[in-house]
């Protein structure tokens, strides 16, 4: 049951995101319902616009019960709250994850948590994490001080 | 049946739609603290994982939290319009969710079902499930002998298990089951029997279970070496008759045709010998009509050759004619020289003076008068040559009329 819910909510998200994109989001590659790869460009008139990222979704067969593993790759955006190894300090991917969420809302909350920012700079903590931290960014104990950017 | 998986006909309001599974609720429940409504497997599954009601995160403590959501909610998800899930093998249905379990239970065609029979395991569409019983390779047929039901494909095994087809054996009148009643033919110990030996001329006949006593005292059995070996040579012998005797046939044939040829060349061959031939053999004719052509035309030359020879002929007739006519009138000059011979000795033995013998004077006379101006001219050189001789030369006068007779008158004519 949990299985077909993870297969039938995926493809309804995939027909969904093709058929209706969000501005600025587009789906690059999601041939299995394993990982995806999107797109992400930044929004004019903000510190990002004219760059593109590329966001990888992992899904594990209890989505949507439990968040998708979501980082950057290739280009990493210099941001307060993203790592260079790609991964991202956002509480809706941890936490703060409801089943209610989606691959387009992720999207839509990363896009916005650029398009807030002021100073392009990375994590003051960045190179102790990257060191220390395991593959899968869902390993890490976050603690989320800085809900303003 | 996972009524998550429904194709809607229609696009559904957003209200009813739950936003964990994201399509349209089934069995919807409400979250009492905060008034949520989700699908209650999705909830339940949801809480699972976190405590939290998945819109709003406040806390949930336990299941008993919700209640099933408004009836009228209830009502609006069960009665949107679906299609059949078997809408691609070819089912047209279309209907309320709520009846949708009925449909595929008890109306859909297109519905798949296991075969009944277990061995089987065939999915068939339930429209071609009464066809494909009627032919499964698994169903069960009753075995007409102890009406025991038996899978198709083990029948022929049964037949020779079947308690009920018992067989007597005709010898012993034990009865068995099939399977064995061919192995207790074999060796029946009533069974009528000859000796190993009848084709070498023993007569023994007897039980199966005496041969064996029989063979002790069988008074080929000590022979039995040479018997083979006799056997062995006949048999060797008798395929090499039966060569021989198609050599025969094929030389026989080969005879019969070269006969035939003999005869057919005779025939055409007495085309030219047999006149008749050429009008009753119409195989020789057509055998060599060249040759029959050239005998044709031989023959209307050798007819004109006759022809022109008959017309020869009629002129030599003429000639022969005028011959004789030649003849005669060759004699009558005779006669007439004759006369004048007698007429002239006439004269000179009146000249000598001597009496002329009377008799044949008249006649000669007359006759001397027909003709004396031809004879007065060759009679002077006679008369003048000699008295001595005149018989001789009268006689020598005489001679070349005789040997000449046919060709003088001619020479007097030219
Ligand atoms: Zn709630
Ligand atoms: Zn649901
Ligand atoms: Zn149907
Ligand atoms: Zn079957
Ligand atoms: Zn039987
Ligand atoms: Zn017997
Ligand atoms: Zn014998």
């Amino acid at each position: 049951m949990s299985n077909a819910l993870f297969t039938k909510r995926l493809s309804k998200e995939l027909v969904d995101l093709k058929i209706n994109p969000p501005v600025g989001i587009e789906v690059t590659e999601a041939d299995t319902f394993k990982s995806w790869k999107l797109t992400l460009d930044g929004v004019d008139g903000t510190l990002y616009a004219g760059e593109r990222f590329t966001l990888e979704f992992r899904f594990s067969p209890n989505y949507p019960m439990e968040s998708p593993e979501v980082v950057f790759t290739g280009n990493i955006p210099i941001h307060p709250h993203i790592y260079s190894n790609g991964h991202i300090c956002l509480n809706v991917l941890y936490n703060q994850w409801s089943p209610v969420l989606s691959v387009r809302s992720v999207c839509l909350s990363i896009q916005s948590m650029l398009s807030s920012c002021t100073c392009k700079e990375p994590p003051p903590d960045n190179n102790h994490y990257v060191k220390t931290a395991k593959a899968s960014p869902k390993q890490t104990q976050w603690s989320f001080h800085d809900d303003s950017v | 049946m996972d009524l998550n998986s429904v194709v809607y006909v229609e696009s559904v309001n957003s209200n009813l739609i739950c936003c964990v599974c994201q399509t349209p609720f089934v069995d919807p429940v409400v979250i009492e603290s905060c008034g949520h409504t989700f699908c209650k497997n999705c909830i339940t599954q949801a809480l699972l994982t976190r405590s939290t009601c998945p819109v709003d995160r406040s806390h949930i403590s336990s299941v008993n939290e919700f209640r099933p959501a408004a009836k009228i909610i209830v009502n609006m998800v069960n009665e949107l319009l679906t299609y059949c899930p078997n809408k691609n093998a070819g089912c047209t249905y279309q209907g309320q969710r709520q009846l949708l379990i009925y449909h595929l239970k008890e109306e859909c065609m297109f519905a798949k079902l296991a075969c009944r029979n277990e061995e089987c395991g065939e999915m068939i569409l339930k429209k071609d499930l009464s066809k494909h019983m009627e032919s499964c390779k698994a169903r069960m047929v009753k075995c007409e002998n102890c009406e025991a039901k038996v899978q198709l494909s083990t029948l022929e095994g049964h037949k020779f298990t079947c308690p009920v087809k018992n067989i007597e054996c005709p010898f012993c009148h034990t009865t068995r089951i099939q399977s064995e009643h061919t192995l207790h033919l074999e060796e029946c110990p009533e069974k009528p029997v000859t000796c190993l030996h009848v084709e070498f001329g023993c007569s023994w006949e007897g039980r199966q279970c005496d041969l064996s006593d029989h063979i002790v005292s069988c008074s080929y059995e000590p022979l039995k070496g040479f018997f083979s070996m006799y056997k062995q040579r006949n048999e060797a012998l008798e395929q090499e008759n039966q060569q021989l005797r198609t050599n025969i046939q094929e030389l026989n044939n080969t005879v019969d045709l070269l006969e035939n040829q003999v005869s057919a060349m005779s025939d055409w061959l007495s085309n030219f010998t047999d006149p008749k031939g050429l009008s009753s053999n119409s195989e020789g004719q057509h055998l060599n009509s060249s040759a029959h052509d050239i005998l044709l035309s031989g023959n209307d030359h050798i007819k004109n050759e006759i022809e022109n020879l008959n017309f020869s002929l009629v002129d030599i007739d003429a000639i022969m004619t005028e011959n004789m006519r030649m003849q005669e009138e060759i004699q009558s000059v005779k006669n007439i020289c004759h006369g004048l011979r007698m007429q002239m000795h006439y004269l000179l033995m009146e000249k000598r003076g001597g009496e002329p013998s009377v008799g044949t004077t008249g006649s000669v006379v007359r006759t001397g008068l027909n003709g004396p101006i031809g004879i007065g001219r060759t009679v002077p050189p006679n008369a003048n040559n000699s008295k001595s001789g005149h018989d001789t030369s009268l006689e020598s006068n005489m001679r070349p009329p005789r040997s000449l007779g046919p060709e003088s008158p001619r020479q007097e004519k030219l």
